[in-house]
């Protein structure tokens, strides 16, 4: 079970690095976008796993805690900022609105209440991973309601919203296990397994968005 | 329950959940496509007979106009021209009239010409097809019809071009059938976003729950909406009829 654990987080802290690389070079593609500041969450995401795989290794773990906990609140307002840009109904934009407000309130919460240094933000971030996946059903709402439908598929960010969608979707239900029912227990891993997997899936449908992209203004 | 039948379960039911995402999400959004692809099948479809039909009409048109030219125009032109030679005969200063009335008719014969043309559309910009018809109104003294043009002219699609001189064309026609008005006034105006047209005239006009041009007024709106733009008809009786037609350029 080790094994399959080691080469599934070898296998995606690699596709994230592949991720980023690409992102990179695709970025004269969508840097006239809300998604131009995408390349910096990849490196932030790949930030936050080495550093926090280093700062573990070195004892403190304080601070990866709080790395992670910033890494949060960067991550989903991005992602909510970029929903809000590209999605044109107003009614859909109030609610992308809301939802950040509720999620910042939860990032307050946590850092009043949790720590943060302390513990990790997990209510933030069953919060914000929920408020996403409502954001991403919101978008595709509106593709469905337009014409974009027709050229989605060139569409950089309807295959990151796809990766998104599917990881949260089945992370959220991981994030509440091991949160509230985890136990030193090696059956757990079956669970692992399950996230590496689904950080991998994750990483492949943005690498189909980079590959299939076209340029958009 | 304890945490491992927690764990079996959301095992089981995350991957199953997610497949069953993307069969979702992939038939929901392949079907919109399709429905998308063949409502934009139809529009074209729709598009086209409008065009083809907009086509005949035109040239039903251009036919009458030719027909009305020919009988009132250069017919009178060669009656007077016959006449005149007559008296020519026995007044031989009277031979510099009829090659001038001769003359007039060959000018009339060569701008009508220019209508028999089916090209004539084609090669023609909105303007200076709009500028014809004005031309042949005051001529035939129809109606006192003026034409302006505000701003640079833009080129427009020729299929476009010739739904919007179709509209113009039906608006002119019941202007003169149905109005009794005097007088027709047409502004062109050219942005770099849109072209906006007004054609009025100060005919008796028509209450506007009236059903007053019936299909006519329903076909210019369709054609307006065929091609992206917004047709609006106003009149009151007595007041005359306004048309206001906006077509933004893509």
């Amino acid at each position: 079970m080790e094994t399959i654990l080691k080469d599934l987080e070898n296998i995606f802290l690699a596709l994230y690095v592949i991720v980023f690389i690409i992102s990179i070079l695709k970025f004269p593609l969508y840097k006239n976008t809300p998604l131009k500041f995408l390349p910096l969450i990849f490196f932030f995401t790949i930030l936050a796993e080495y550093l926090g795989k280093y700062l573990t290794h070195l004892g403190k773990i304080h601070l990866n805690i709080f790395v992670h906990n910033i890494y949060y609140l960067v991550h989903f307002s991005f992602f909510f900022y970029v929903f809000m840009k590209v999605i044109d109904n107003i009614r859909f934009k109030k609610y992308i609105g809301i939802c950040l407000g509720v999620f910042l309130l939860f990032f307050f919460n946590d850092t009043v209440f949790t720590g943060i240094f302390e513990n990790s933000f997990t209510k933030t971030y069953i919060a914000g991973a929920g408020i996403l996946v409502v954001c991403i059903i919101l978008y595709y709402v509106n593709i469905l309601q337009s014409s974009q439908v027709l050229v989605i598929k060139n569409d950089l960010l309807f295959w990151v919203s796809v990766g998104l969608f599917l990881f949260y979707i089945g992370y959220i239900p991981i994030k509440i296990i091991r949160t509230w029912f985890y136990k030193p227990d090696s059956f757990f891993e079956i669970l692992l397994i399950i996230q590496f997997s689904l950080i991998i899936i994750m990483c492949l449908f943005f690498l189909t968005g980079f590959l299939w992209m076209k340029k958009k203004s | 329950m304890d945490e491992k039948e927690i764990i079996i379960i959301a095992a089981i039911a995350i991957p199953v959940t997610l497949v069953i995402i993307v069969i979702v999400l992939f038939s929901v959004f392949s079907r919109r496509k399709n429905r998308l692809l063949q409502e934009q099948e139809n529009a074209k479809k729709e598009f086209d007979r409008e065009l083809a039909e907009s086509q005949i009409e035109i040239r039903e048109e251009t036919l009458r106009n030719i027909s009305w030219e020919l009988h009132d125009n250069i017919g009178q032109l060669m009656t007077l021209a016959k006449i005149q030679a007559q008296i020519a005969k026995d007044k031989p200063e009277m031979m510099a009239e009829v090659s001038e009335t001769i003359g007039t008719g060959i000018d009339e014969l060569r701008a009508l010409s220019k209508l028999i043309n089916p090209e004539s559309l084609k090669s023609l910009s909105l303007r200076e097809a709009v500028s014809l018809e004005i031309e042949r109104f005051n001529r035939l003294k129809f109606i006192a019809a003026e034409l302006t043009v505000n701003g640079t002219e833009i080129p427009i699609e020729v299929n476009t071009q010739i739904i919007l001189f179709r509209i113009l064309q039906e608006f002119f026609s019941n202007t003169i059938k149905h109005s009794k008005a005097s007088i027709l006034k047409v502004v062109i105006s050219y942005s770099d976003k849109e072209l906006a047209i007004t054609a009025l005239d100060n005919g008796v006009g028509f209450e506007k729950d009236n059903d007053f041009m019936g299909i006519g007024l329903k076909n210019m709106k369709t054609r307006a909406q065929l091609i992206n733009s917004v047709l609006t008809i106003d009149s009151a009786k007595g007041e005359g009829t306004a048309l206001h037609l906006r077509y933004k350029f893509a």
